[in-house]
């Protein structure tokens, strides 16, 4: 994917002795290229090809390829399962919700830090807001843990305060997923509203001038100057966010689970982990996985074509 | 010039960063390689847990590398990577001599890629002797596999069966109440309400390890499994002879009624499930939790850090409680918890030699003792005809290297007398001649055909069962209005197929 970019960036490209002449210009360009690639053959393509044991028996110690042909046996014994479904649709909510939600915020948080005069207290929040983003989900959900917990968290000791009853969060199914989202929220939004930053400081000041004379009010402004500008960063973000849809935070809903709470946290990565990898089923797993993959790309494949159509601003 | 310079440190120290990552890994695979060492080495990979870091001082190597004249290689890895880990290396095919703490799964044993030990016994007089010493013939029978062969050796094996894991309970606050010791389960759920009362901020009983631990604990009282010991949902009834799904017994029933009245008449924590190990600790040593399921010796532990609070503390390990009659609310138990397995490549190689005879010297009664106590005038001494060791404030285990559960093959059950508070040594002595221990499932009698076949429906089972288990404890699920739909999906999930497969191949073992 990263090979079919620079070629196309480079209008009018016709062939390999175009890549000879290029490579030599810019050798050191190239040269940085190689890591990444290596990178990317030994661990996203090289493990594609186990992919096969899908559809085939796998039996540990033997051949990483496995050893016979089940064809669809596996897919068709987790499609009949219940359980599967469950977490298919958890996946879909989680990450409907969290785009919907987690998406926006960060924009709107760079809109309003824009409008900030005092430039000392705009740094401020700014590093204020991104430093979450550097700790560890572990730490986090910790910190979760310990904040909301029934007989020792802060939080349920406010709520007693206030003549209420402690809640038990973290075992809560219907508590899982606004706890997921509000932690997600305050641990990135700063960092994501970077890139928005980076876009908005380089925004052409004339044409707020002309607006304020014209007479736009501030929103008015966001809304017919700002946005425009801020699109096509914005879709680049949404498409990748839409590829992401069902790959959602596997590591923090891993951590944060109960058997109780399955219902609403168990998502198709943690089903693999546990179905899959737990119960050495490693055939079933890879089947489930490569569903999700599959699943993935068409979204992806559909969401660049559609901002492609509308906007003329995909990813590729 | 300058800018120069400065980029290109930068980047060798880059560079060997990268490097060094790939420089230990090399080093782990060659000593992890059994098949280019000389013949009286051999490589083992062993699990360490924090308590007790590896370190190639131990007392217990040299005793084993001068009796058995071998020379170890040895490789750790922390035991929190242990499941990982033992996949890792026996789907590499590249497996060191001696893999420690590892159950022999039937699809890698029958697979052949373990060594089938029972081929070898006959080279192994000081390990038969053991067993038939102590009467454990027939255990050792119940750990073959469908082939007829085992592929274990017993590690941290005793002469009787001891359960580790008891209830404890705050002797000084019953006495202080007057209220009698339980005896059985109804019993302990009363206290534990009296408890309540009289302390209203307390969470009488509570738990670590979450539900998994308890839960297996109390299942035991209703001669079913759950929890830990569920496995794979199957559960060998001895006097009928024959393997029933645990979940979707009578038995199971009661014992999840019984459960969720203890959680929801406010005995048992509600916490229990979620609880961190270090909070339930504190809260411990608080006076906020008087009676836990937890190892035995932790007794000493919590009354350690309790006198700072209450001067009274007292901690004890209580006689496990009753639940049905005669079955009592233990984890099931053999009389060994740890165990060994080998590739079967083994037998192949120039040290096979050299490694029977370090198992076999390992079973010796002088093993026993020497990789338990250690060296006479070291590290123990015998007064009145007891070991005991010879400073109480050392841990040896952690320095040593004695009873650990890597290498300690034969487990002095003195080390109980010598080291543990009395009231404990009556407790495991009780559990032994009352019989209290559950005897440990025999090994699953599938074929790996079978087990395959059956694999991804009994993970799916036994993940809706613990699901279900919670939700009937935490009320989410009723157990007289939601049972029969209980049953009902586990049936649509499998569970008839899978006991069919059992009774057929059990019977025709």
């Amino acid at each position: 994917m990263k090979k079919s970019k620079k070629k196309e960036k480079k209008p009018g490209f016709t062939g390999i002795k175009e890549l000879g002449t290029s490579m030599k210009k810019n050798t050191t360009l190239y040269i940085f290229l190689i890591l990444p690639i290596i990178y990317f053959v030994v661990f996203k393509y090289i493990p594609m090809f186990g992919n096969i044991i899908a559809f085939r028996k796998y039996v540990p110690g033997q051949s990483y390829f496995g050893v016979s042909w089940e064809g669809f046996r596996y897919f068709e014994m987790f499609l009949k399962d219940e359980a599967f479904w469950n977490a298919f649709k958890n996946t879909v909510v989680l990450s409907g919700i969290s785009l919907l939600i987690c998406f926006p915020i960060p924009i709107i948080f760079s809109l309003l830090l824009n409008e900030l005069m005092q430039k000392k207290f705009k740094k401020v929040v700014q590093s204020v807001t991104i430093i979450p983003r550097f700790l560890s989900v572990v730490v986090v959900v910790a910190m979760m843990n310990a904040m909301l917990s029934p007989s020792t968290g802060i939080v349920n000791r406010i709520i007693e305060y206030f003549g209420g009853e402690a809640i038990y969060f973290m075992n809560d199914p219907f508590w899982f997923r606004i706890i997921y989202i509000c932690s997600e929220l305050w641990q990135f939004v700063g960092w994501n509203s970077i890139i928005y930053m980076a876009v908005l400081s380089s925004a052409d000041q004339e044409q707020y001038e002309a607006a304020m004379v014209d007479g736009a009010g501030k929103i008015k402004q966001a809304i017919h100057i700002t946005l425009p500008i801020m699109l096509p960063t914005i879709a680049i973000n949404l498409i990748i966010s839409l590829g992401n849809i069902l790959n959602i935070g596997f590591e923090k809903v891993l951590l944060m689970y109960t058997p109780t709470t399955y219902e609403t946290a168990d998502i198709i990565q943690t089903f693999v982990y546990r179905i899959g990898l737990m119960g050495a089923n490693y055939s079933y797993g890879t089947a489930v996985g490569l569903f999700q993959g599959v699943i993935s790309l068409t979204l992806l494949w559909m969401a660049n074509r559609i901002t492609n159509k509308r906007w003329g601003c995909g990813l590729w | 010039m300058k800018k120069k310079l400065i980029s290109l440190l930068v980047v060798t120290a880059m560079v060997v960063g990268c490097m060094s990552g790939c420089g230990s890994e090399n080093k782990k695979s060659d000593s992890a390689n059994g098949a280019k060492e000389g013949s009286n080495e051999i490589s083992m990979m062993i699990f360490e847990d924090a308590a007790a870091p590896f370190s190639e001082d131990w007392l217990s190597l040299k005793m084993i590398e001068e009796n058995a004249d071998v020379k170890l290689n040895i490789q750790s890895v922390p035991v929190s990577d242990q499941a990982t880990k033992t996949q890792v290396v026996f789907n590499s095919g590249e497996i060191p001599d001696i893999v420690t703490k590892t159950f022999p799964k039937p699809k890698d044993a029958l697979s052949g890629l373990l060594l089938p030990v029972s081929d070898y016994v006959d080279k192994l007089p000081n390990f038969q002797k053991y067993l038939k010493d102590n009467g454990l013939e027939k255990y050792m029978d119940r750990q073959r596999m469908a082939d007829g062969k085992y592929y274990m050796l017993p590690i941290k094996a005793k002469t009787a069966t001891i359960q580790d894991h008891q209830w404890l309970i705050r002797k000084d606050i019953l006495e202080k109440n007057n209220l009698p010791m339980p005896t059985t389960l109804e019993e302990l759920k009363d206290v534990a309400l009296k408890l309540k009362e009289l302390y209203p901020e307390s969470t009488p009983i509570s738990n670590r390890f979450y539900t998994n631990n308890i839960m297996a604990g109390i299942a035991g009282a209703y001669n079913t499994i759950a929890g830990w010991t569920l496995g794979d949902g199957m559960f060998y009834d001895e006097k009928q002879d024959n393997w029933v799904f645990a979940p979707t017994t009578d038995n199971w029933k009661q014992f999840v009624t019984y459960a969720r009245e203890l959680y929801a008449s406010g005995a048992l924590d509600p916490e229990f499930s979620t609880q961190d190990s270090s909070v339930y600790e504190q809260r411990i040593a608080k006076g906020e939790i008087f009676i836990v399921y937890d190892w035995a010796t932790n007794c000493k532990l919590f009354n350690q850090e309790g006198k700072a609070f209450d001067e009274n503390f007292n901690m004890v390990a209580m006689a496990p409680p009753e639940g049905l009659e005669n079955e009592y609310a233990l984890q099931w138990n053999g009389p060994w918890e740890q165990a060994w397995v080998l590739p079967a490549t083994v037998a192949e190689q120039d040290n096979f030699e050299a490694i029977l005879r370090m198992i076999d010297w390992l079973y010796s009664d002088e093993a026993m003792v020497a990789m338990t106590f250690g060296e006479e005038g070291t590290t123990y001494k015998v007064e009145d005809g007891k070991k005991k060791f010879l400073d109480d404030t050392i841990n040896y285990q952690s320095d040593y290297g004695l009873y650990e559960n890597n290498f300690c093959v034969r487990f002095d059950t003195e080390y109980y007398k010598a080291t543990l508070p009395q009231e404990v040594v009556d407790i495991y002595d009780y559990c032994v001649e009352n019989d209290c221990v559950p005897p440990v499932n025999p090994a699953s009698p599938l074929t790996p055909e079978q087990m395959d076949e059956t694999s991804a429906v009994s993970s799916t089972l036994v993940d809706y069962v613990s699901a279900s288990l919670e939700g009937f404890i935490f009320g989410t699920m009723d157990v007289e209005k939601d049972w029969d739909s209980f049953v009902e999906k586990c049936e649509n999930k499998g569970y008839k197929q899978l006991e069919e497969m059992y009774s057929e191949a059990w019977a025709n073992r």
